[in-house]
């Protein structure tokens, strides 16, 4: 089975509203909020605004190539308003077809037999937010059996996450760390990606986290998908030399497809924070984010 | 410890002593060799220790010792924050190294410093070392403090390492070894420097015989190098030393560097970023820095995109760096080449880099990450000393051959969970070098750490080097900074040496200044806090000495002390209640009480107070007052209550008295009249009108006398009006003589010039709410009526003294909240935030 090789584009509009109980002095914020232009994706036309307006917005390009904007506001504000709108052609191209069983792509990657070794290797080791070990092994190996092929095992893999854990948007915070998620069985988006790359990496593979959108409305006929509305994650893996990377969803159980909006990447969620920042001041506060994502027909 | 046991002859030369050196067999010695001749560049040393008595040496030791102890001189061992710190103690006898050698030596450790600098380029550049597969890819994505944030923040091509230091040992062969590489913010240039001023204090005439190259041209080069690192400004960039803050354990070393470079040290709350600018938070306002010199780690810089604990840093730092608004040194990311793992790859790395073999070898390393390489170190597991491939923390390194065969068994496991995470190391040997132990001359191991400084396109060695000594060479196993006592290192030239000083040379304009607006805000509460404690220890002092005296005179009694008891009580100053009537108890308490380390208002605990405080503007104030106010604080702490006597008592209250006033009296002398004395003399003088105050209102009723000897006035009003002592004369001196440095209307009179030479807005029209205090308070000074104030009420009270005076006690606190509001508390509490999704708000 091979995904067809077909583009859609879409308008993304992602919104971020920040309301202060008290007046905010300064803040600092890098924003991730700009769709990579790759091999997923590619960049028709993008715009973000801010409000109050910063006297300039700067940008650059991060290690993993995700494009970052950065502003500060030095003016007492009790509002901050920050909307990315841009259009973005998908087309994902998984050539779903592999038979390199999983022990030899880790080798490949090792022994840096394998072309991309270099790049692999980025997304093997633990990062900040995920920790490998022998909890995450044990899981992943169940799957992961001896000479199965990579592709398959890390399907079945996802389905497990999928089937094992329950989707529970009160049980988990930004904050949680897979561990936390994973005795719990439960969390949103990046809890299962979390812990499926702590799997993967405990069992010596590279996955990496990817930040993206899914489209709002489903095809006629089709469930809506869980998580759409919002910011969505889901996971990377490097399957060896002829599968390159293949994107997959935990949270809806699919390879990922034209359904998805891949935004960036990096080794887990703290690479790709959407937006973040340091205030001073401000007190409570209340945040308000809205996702907008439509097909746009040709 | 006690010389006498040890020197029987106290007139005998140390001649004796030298000759009877006897370095240990198989271990070099760095200044006799096998056959028993000295070194070259011993010789002269040994001629002038000669003419020395052991007793001599051992005076002039102490004295150093003294010395470097009221400077303040402590050090961490295991550089550990928060951990233990102990004095630094300095061996009398110097390590000599030729000139000759130490060139030799120079020419390996610059092209060390060479491929570091280059490592960094490469690793967050281009990245040739990794695929052309010289260093493993473990090196930079395994470590536990990288972050991808490192890459692309220093315009390319820069150098990355201004400052570089390596740790060396000597083997019986007489080879140098490089044992660490240290490279983000290397420990010892502040040491080195207070060594240097021991020894030639120690040995003077040794020190000019023996051509001994001067340290000043390094540190004119570091200086040189981080102004040329200014993004703007070149001429006169503002450099900030960032320290972690007192509790760290580089702190002394920061302020002494600070002071001695000229630079001014700040913590991370004094820094803000505005306007895509790093800017000092100053009492002025904010003011640009062009340079930051850190000491802090480079995960902690910024929170904002670091994963560090966000309290320390800068937020928004690393956007500023990428900007090339402001130049960190050393780049944030040299933390990675102080990964022993680099060890076992740098021959490599240096023909790759360099197309050079490496001039000095480093300690054998095995990175157990390679299958090969961990199979030998488990089978050779005894030899090794087995250590974190990465630096983190101070993680201790662990010794196989004394684990038990569980405790073995488990470090092998543990390996091979994680083998990337570790290397084994073999046992280092080291040289000795004689040090004065005991009246004896003896071989003890010796550590060295050197440095080098990055000058236009090559490094530079500083002749000189901290060096650790011990009788075990065990102990530097964990850290170079182990061990029992320092040595100054001299690198010794066959002909004079030219004098170096640090001050500018002539004919460069200097820009004349003297404003005192750059002082950060932290500074200036410190000072300010500083002021009041140095008041009320003296106070204290002085209430606590009257009233033992006056309990102590041959026809005391109970009753006619009653008021001043109660001033000590109220004071915290006595302990027991009014029921207690036997003077040996009340005065046995008082004692007690001022010395005891549990009560909180207790005169040794304010003492200590300034002493903490002063330990955080050391860079700010005159090394004389920081120094008196050391002594004072041991000696509280080293005072035994329980053998006071009464006379015991006043006398030690004169002393700390004398000392307290000392101590002002450098304040006075050695401040410029800018911000920074303004926030000591404020805090002093607030503080002084409040104590006044209440001893007014305590004992004005009861004993006039006690009043004015209290206030420090007896002497005044004596001259002034003989032994008559009336309540208006009394009052006139303590309230409203402006002529009377302790009257209340002297120190309102200074609070109100003090205030307003604070900065504030020039375009305000009316009064700022602190200035309406002080003038407020000033008035009421000025305007009383002395006769007024002494009229009695029934019941022989004073009701109109004591309204105005506490209407004064209610406005000192609420001054000194709206000056801490206005002036000393500039941080706000720094919030994160990260979005995730939608339906989480926060409530």
């Amino acid at each position: 089975m091979v995904n067809k090789r077909a583009s859609r584009d879409y308008r993304v509009s992602h919104t971020t509203l920040y309301d202060y109980k008290q007046t905010v002095r300064v803040c600092h914020n890098l924003l991730m909020l700009t769709p990579r232009s790759d091999w997923a994706g590619t960049l028709l036309s993008h715009r973000i605004s801010v409000k109050p307006t910063p006297e300039n917005i700067r940008r650059h390009e991060d290690y993993f190539g995700n494009q970052v904007h950065a502003f500060s506001i030095d003016e007492g504000h009790r509002q901050l308003l920050v909307n990315a709108t841009g259009r973005v052609r998908v087309s994902y191209e998984n050539s779903v077809e592999s038979k390199t069983p999983w022990e030899e792509v880790r080798a490949n990657v090792i022994s840096q037999a394998d072309p991309r070794w270099l790049e692999a290797t980025q997304f093997r080791f633990d990062s900040p937010r995920i920790q490998s070990s022998k909890g995450f092994a044990d899981y992943a190996l169940q799957s992961f059996t001896h000479n199965r092929d990579i592709l398959s095992a890390a399907i079945e893999l996802n389905e497990r996450i999928f089937t094992d854990f329950e989707y529970d948007s009160t049980a988990t915070d930004a904050y949680t760390s897979p561990d936390e998620a994973f005795s719990l069985r439960k969390g949103v988006c990046q809890d299962f990606a979390q812990v499926q790359i702590a799997c993967l990496r405990s069992i010596g593979l590279c996955a990496r986290y990817v930040s993206g959108y899914l489209r709002t409305e489903p095809l006629p006929g089709q469930k809506k998908l869980i998580g759409a509305d919002q910011s969505h994650a889901w996971v990377s893996i490097y399957c060896g030399r002829e599968a390159g990377w293949i994107d997959m969803d935990p949270t809806n159980n699919k390879l990922c497809d034209n359904d998805h909006i891949p935004l960036a990447w990096g080794r887990d969620f703290n690479d790709v924070v959407p937006v973040r920042g340091v205030f001073l001041g401000g007190g409570q506060h209340k945040i308000t984010v809205s996702v907008d994502v439509s097909l746009v027909d040709d | 410890m006690n010389l006498q046991t040890h020197i029987s002859d106290a007139s005998k030369l140390l001649e004796d002593a030298l000759e009877a050196y006897q370095p240990l067999a198989g271990v070099f010695d760095e200044a006799s060799e096998s056959n028993g001749k000295l070194r070259p560049g011993w010789n002269p040393l040994f001629d002038r220790l000669g003419e020395l008595s052991p007793a001599q040496l051992e005076q002039r030791q102490a004295q150093a010792q003294r010395q470097l102890d009221l400077d303040g001189v402590a050090f961490n061992p295991y550089d550990v924050d928060g951990g233990a710190s102990r004095p630094w103690t300095i061996d009398p006898i110097p390590l000599v190294i030729s000139q000759k050698e130490w060139e030799a030596l120079s020419e390996g450790l610059r092209q060390r410093a060479q491929i570091a600098d280059l490592i960094l380029l490469d690793l967050l550049g281009p990245q040739t070392l990794l695929h052309e597969k010289i260093l493993p890819p473990e090196f930079l994505f395994a470590h536990p403090l990288y972050s991808p944030a490192f890459h692309s923040l220093v315009p390319q091509p820069r150098n990355h390492l201004q400052l570089f230091a390596a740790d060396l040992a000597r083997s019986p062969d007489g080879e140098w070894w490089v044992t660490t590489d240290r490279a983000r913010n290397p420990f010892g240039l502040g040491y080195i420097l207070e060594n240097r001023l021991a020894s030639t204090r120690l040995l003077p005439s040794a020190f000019r015989r023996c051509n001994v190259l001067r340290l000043a041209p390094f540190f004119i080069a570091l200086r040189k190098t981080l102004q040329q690192l200014a993004p703007r400004n070149h001429e006169n960039p503002r450099v900030a030393i960032w320290t972690k803050g007192p509790q760290s354990s580089s702190y002394f070393e920061d302020a002494f560097l600070a002071r001695y470079l000229g630079y001014t040290l700040v913590e991370g709350e004094d820094l803000a970023v505005r306007n895509n600018r790093l800017n000092l938070k100053s009492l002025g306002g904010l003011l640009p820095v062009e340079v930051l010199y850190r000491r802090i780690e480079d995960h902690n810089c910024d929170p904002s995109e670091l994963i560090g604990q966000g309290d320390k840093g800068v937020p928004g730092l690393l956007e500023v760096i990428r900007n090339g608004q402001v130049a960190v040194a050393n780049s944030i990311g040299s933390t990675l080449i102080e990964s022993p793992m680099l060890q076992a790859y740098l021959p490599a790395v240096s023909e790759h880099l360099l197309g050079e073999e490496l001039k000095i070898p480093s300690v054998a390393t095995w990175w157990c990450g390679g299958a090969k390489e961990r199979n030998y170190v488990f089978k050779h597991l005894d030899r090794m000393i087995v250590r974190r491939a990465f630096r983190t923390e101070a993680d201790a390194p662990i010794v196989p051959r004394s684990l038990t065969e569980k405790e073995r068994k488990a470090l092998i496991e543990q390996i091979k969970y994680r083998p990337e995470q570790y290397v084994a190391q073999e046992t280092v040997s080291r040289s000795t070098t004689p040090v004065w132990d005991q009246g004896q001359l003896k071989p003890w191991f010796v550590a060295l750490r050197s440095f080098l400084v990055h000058n236009s396109n090559d490094y530079e060695l500083l002749p000189g080097a901290l060096a650790r000594v011990s009788e075990d060479q065990s102990v530097f196993t964990h850290n170079m900074t182990s061990g029992e006592k320092s040595q100054d290192v001299w690198i010794v030239s066959d002909e004079p040496v030219n004098q170096v000083s640090l001050l500018a040379k002539v004919g460069r304009q200097v820009e004349l200044k003297r404003s005192g607006a750059e002082l950060p805000s932290r500074v200036a509460d410190n000072l300010f806090w500083l002021g009041r404690h140095l008041e009320r220890a003296e106070q204290m002092a002085r209430i606590v000495r009257t009233t033992v005296g006056q309990l102590t005179t041959e026809d005391s009694s109970i009753q006619e002390s009653k008021g001043l008891l109660e001033l000590c009580r109220h004071n915290g100053q006595l302990s027991c209640g009014s029921e207690v009537t036997d003077i040996t108890l009340i005065v046995d308490d008082l004692a007690s009480s001022a010395f005891a380390p549990n009560l909180q208002q207790s005169l040794r605990n304010i003492v200590s107070r300034c002493y903490s405080v002063t330990s955080k503007v050391r860079d700010r104030i005159a090394l004389d007052s920081s120094r008196v106010i050391t002594e004072l604080n041991e000696h509280c702490i080293n005072t035994q209550t329980d053998q006071l006597g009464y006379t015991d008592v006043l006398s030690k209250l004169d002393w700390i008295i004398t000392q307290l006033n000392a101590a002002s009296g450098f304040f006075n002398e050695s401040m410029t009249r800018t911000l920074g004395w303004n926030f000591l003399d404020l805090g002093r003088r607030l503080e002084r009108a409040q104590q006044t105050a209440t001893i007014l209102q305590a004992l004005f009723d009861d004993s006039l006398e006690s009043c004015l000897q209290v206030c420090d006035c007896f002497m005044t009003y004596r001259d002034r009006y003989m032994s008559d002592i009336q309540a208006e004369p009394v009052l006139d001196l303590l309230l409203a003589d402006a002529t009377n440095p302790r009257s209340l209307v002297f120190q309102t009179q200074y609070i109100v010039e003090h205030i307003d030479s604070l900065p504030r807005d020039e375009l305000q029209a009316t009064l700022a709410p602190e200035q309406r205090i002080a003038i407020s308070m000033h008035n009421s000074m000025r305007l009383a009526d002395v006769s007024e104030l002494c009229s009695i009420d029934s019941d022989g009270g004073f009701p109109s003294l004591n309204r105005l005076l506490t209407r004064m006690l209610e406005q000192i606190p609420r001054l000194a909240d709206q000056i801490s509001d206005r002036y000393l508390i500039h941080v706000g509490v720094q919030r994160h935030f990260a979005t995730r999704r939608v339906e989480q708000t926060e409530k």
